[in-house]
């Protein structure tokens, strides 16, 4: 990652710990719920996203190429996201206590980034093919996908909890500090009006990438173009449901994880594991 | 005669049980008549949706009085008499009066430090007041525990997280829908529980506001007592069409059947393509069947579920509880003593009375026999003779008596004083000498430290 070889101090050390700091403001807030930990986790967070874009855009890389050669760039792009889509969402809602498992979900990614990245040597051969604009989008836009659905799950999964707690009565930590089942089901519900558009952008670009600059066969029957075709549909089938068959809450919410569920598939188990197409070996 | 308190509340109870044994206002007025059969003297009923207790003096000794009370209660709900037993809590004397002060303070309410139940005990003294069922030790006992309530409520800050079961159940909406301004909220029922949740929600802004109940004129009522919000007022038999629109639905009306059965709400959940409905079902026994929890996006939330949401602010109000137990405390052996002090100037009256009588009857016998040697001055003077012994004789024990009473423990001197004279025992038979120490094992005299303190 050329960009690590620029600015190696605020790569390695800034941000992880821009971050981590965030993640712990999080958990402060969640734990206090006073306005001036919020406050200060989301400005933790967001100067995090600051510094990270410096460090990943063109101009901090001093490069004009596509930041994604390998695992680590990979995962860096995707932390950003992660953090960017939930600053989003934090701000349209007013509420930050999905910051409590965003914020260190991020941190952990870039802090394993830069483990990855030390760890191997940046650029491959292939790296040439990766600076077509295609490619670029597909990334992008399937990284952003990807952390809408992320948040989208986490609201999901806070409102099945919450849902729990409501129908027993119980008034714990969840029924004090999340938000109320109305503004998760919306949380949710826009998350995945963000990461729906962007997973059908990062699809049909990716089918153009292969088909005019990569020229490679396989790419359909790849499993991870699949399993991410699968998730399309089940995204689809989310938000169709909801006018159709009036799906709100709890039944939503399961939907909104099992999408997740495929996204996972997708990057953890297909990726890594399966030698196809979307290897970066 | 004894002070029996027979009773089954939140805690002892199961509301499946305890909607059995819940009285409405014919059911109260009903059983008062049926207690003076079964041979009891003054009572009051307290049947709140969280209570039914039977305050009452009940003749014979302690254990006589509890199956009579028992017995009362089986036959007047009919129900069966070993599960009476497990779940009914039974005091006597001390102990029913400091539970009463507890209750009026509510202390043993679902949710300490709610108002309600103050104002239901000044009712339920009220209602047997006026039907004559109460005398001077029952007034004086439900002033007493009113008062405490009161003061209870002014001394310590008990109320100030105020949290009513109408209070608790608009927490659990806004945990479900967030804001309530494009919500519509339909109230079934027209009591004053009815109104205490309309006005919580009209609080939380709601956009519209239904009234349901039997009688159109309540309706209207409720909804002219409350901040103008676009609704209306519609019968029990257009709960259906209400239940498409609104979102917040509460309960509570005094039927005994379910005003919203499963099939109805299922029905209005397809209509309203399952948007969440949240209903609150505040009514003993309910009005809304359990099996409507089981549709998909319906919160239904019996008011046994509703002391959940209170949590928050019951450290606080624990904390204040001690406060106001000490304040009970002290009422309680006040009340005690004014029973003491009351039952020793009968005492004191009859004794004397017997006093005189003995000494009138001896000077008549002797000036019967020395009548003619003796001056009218003579005579006058031996009549005054017997009063000045008798008197002299007794000045003393009346100076100690009072005294005693004025400390709180003329119970035993009274009672001994009855027993070595052979007094009679009076109309009111205990409730007129000693209150019963608490049946409760290990149940202390409550009155012990304000004795000692009294004395030294």
């Amino acid at each position: 990652m050329e960009s690590a070889e620029t600015n190696p101090l605020i790569a390695q050390f800034l941000i992880p710990l821009v971050y981590c700091a965030g993640a712990l403001l999080y958990g402060l807030h969640f734990v206090r719920d006073d306005r001036l930990s919020g406050r200060a986790a989301s400005l933790s967070l967001g100067l995090g996203a600051l510094l990270h874009l410096a460090v990943l855009s063109p101009a901090g890389s001093g490069a004009l190429q596509c930041p994604v050669t390998h695992e680590a760039g990979f995962l860096s792009l995707f932390a950003l996201c992660v953090v960017v889509v939930y600053l989003i969402l934090e701000r349209q809602f007013r509420q930050r206590s999905m910051g409590m498992i965003m914020a260190p979900f991020a941190a952990f990614l870039y802090v394993i980034s830069v483990l990855l990245d030390s760890a191997a040597g940046a650029g491959t051969q292939q790296a040439v093919l990766f600076r077509s604009a295609w490619f670029g989008v597909h990334i992008l836009a399937s990284l952003i996908a990807y952390a809408a659905f992320a948040f989208s799950a986490v609201s999901a999964l806070m409102l099945i909890l919450l849902e729990r707690a409501l129908s027993g009565a119980r008034m714990g930590l969840i029924f004090s500090r999340f938000p109320d089942l109305d503004t998760l089901d919306r949380m949710t519900f826009r998350a995945i009006t963000i990461g729906f558009p962007a997973l059908t952008v990062g699809l049909v670009s990716g089918a153009v990438w292969a088909l005019t600059d990569a020229r490679q066969l396989g790419w359909a029957t790849d499993p991870k173009t699949l399993a991410a075709t699968l998730a399309w549909l089940v995204y689809a089938g989310f938000l169709l449901s909801r006018p159709w068959l009036g799906w709100q809450g709890v039944r939503s919410a399961r939907t909104a994880l099992f999408g997740f569920l495929l996204v996972l598939l997708t990057q953890a188990a297909v990726g890594p594991l399966l030698s196809g197409f979307h290897s970066f070996r | 005669m004894r002070l029996h308190l027979l009773g089954l509340n939140h805690r002892s109870t199961p509301v499946e049980i305890r909607e059995k044994v819940a009285f409405d206002h014919a059911a109260v007025l009903r059983a008062g008549n049926a207690l003076a059969e079964a041979g009891a003297g003054e009572r009051v009923i307290l049947s709140t949706c969280n209570r039914a207790e039977i305050y009452a003096a009940w003749p014979g000794s302690v254990e006589e009085g509890r199956e009579a009370a028992e017995r009362f209660l089986a036959d007047f709900h009919g129900i069966d008499r070993a599960l009476l037993r497990k779940h009914a809590y039974h005091e006597v004397g001390t102990g029913a009066v400091t539970h009463l002060l507890r209750v009026a303070s509510s202390l043993d309410s679902q949710i300490i430090g709610e108002s309600e139940i103050l104002r239901q005990v000044r009712e339920a003294h009220e209602t047997a007041r006026e039907a004559g069922w109460t005398g001077p030790f029952f007034n004086r006992l439900f002033a007493t525990a009113i008062e405490t309530g009161k003061r209870v409520r002014t001394e310590t800050a008990i109320g100030q997280s105020t949290t009513s079961v109408a209070f608790a159940a608009v927490q659990l909406a806004r945990k479900l829908f967030g804001k309530f301004h494009h919500r519509t909220a339909l109230v079934i029922g027209a009591g004053e529980m009815a109104e205490q949740v309309a006005r919580y929600l009209i609080d939380g802004k709601v956009s519209h506001l239904i009234v349901a109940n039997r009688s159109r004129e309540h309706a209207v009522e409720l909804l002219a007592a409350l901040p103008s919000r676009p609704g209306g007022v519609i019968g029990l038999d257009e709960l259906e069409d209400a239940l498409v629109d609104a979102d917040l639905v509460t309960t509570s009306t005094a039927a005994t059947e379910p005003v919203l059965s499963a099939s109805l709400v299922r029905r209005a959940m397809r209509r309203r393509k399952n948007r969440p409905l949240f209903i609150v079902d505040i009514a003993v026994p309910r009005d809304v069947d359990p099996a409507v929890s089981e549709l998909y996006n319906t919160y239904l939330y019996h008011i046994d579920d509703l002391k959940q949401v209170v949590r928050a602010g019951e450290a606080r109000r624990r904390a204040e509880a001690v406060v106001a137990e000490t304040l009970i405390k002290g009422e309680v052996c006040a009340f005690a003593r004014w029973v003491e002090e009351r039952a020793v100037v009968p005492a004191i009256a009859t004794l004397r009375r017997r006093g005189h009588q003995v000494a009138e009857q001896e000077v008549e016998r002797v000036l019967r026999r020395l009548g003619d040697q003796l001056s009218s001055g003579d005579q006058q003077l031996i009549r005054h003779l017997g009063d000045a012994i008798v008197a002299k004789l007794l000045h003393q024990p009346t100076v100690r008596l009072k005294e005693a009473a004025a400390n709180g423990h003329a119970g035993d001197h009274v009672e001994a004083l009855r027993y070595l004279f052979a007094l009679d025992e009076g109309p009111e038979g205990h409730l007129n000498g000693r209150l019963t120490p608490s049946a409760k094992a290990g149940a202390e005299d409550p009155c012990r430290e304000h004795r000692a303190r009294r004395i030294s």
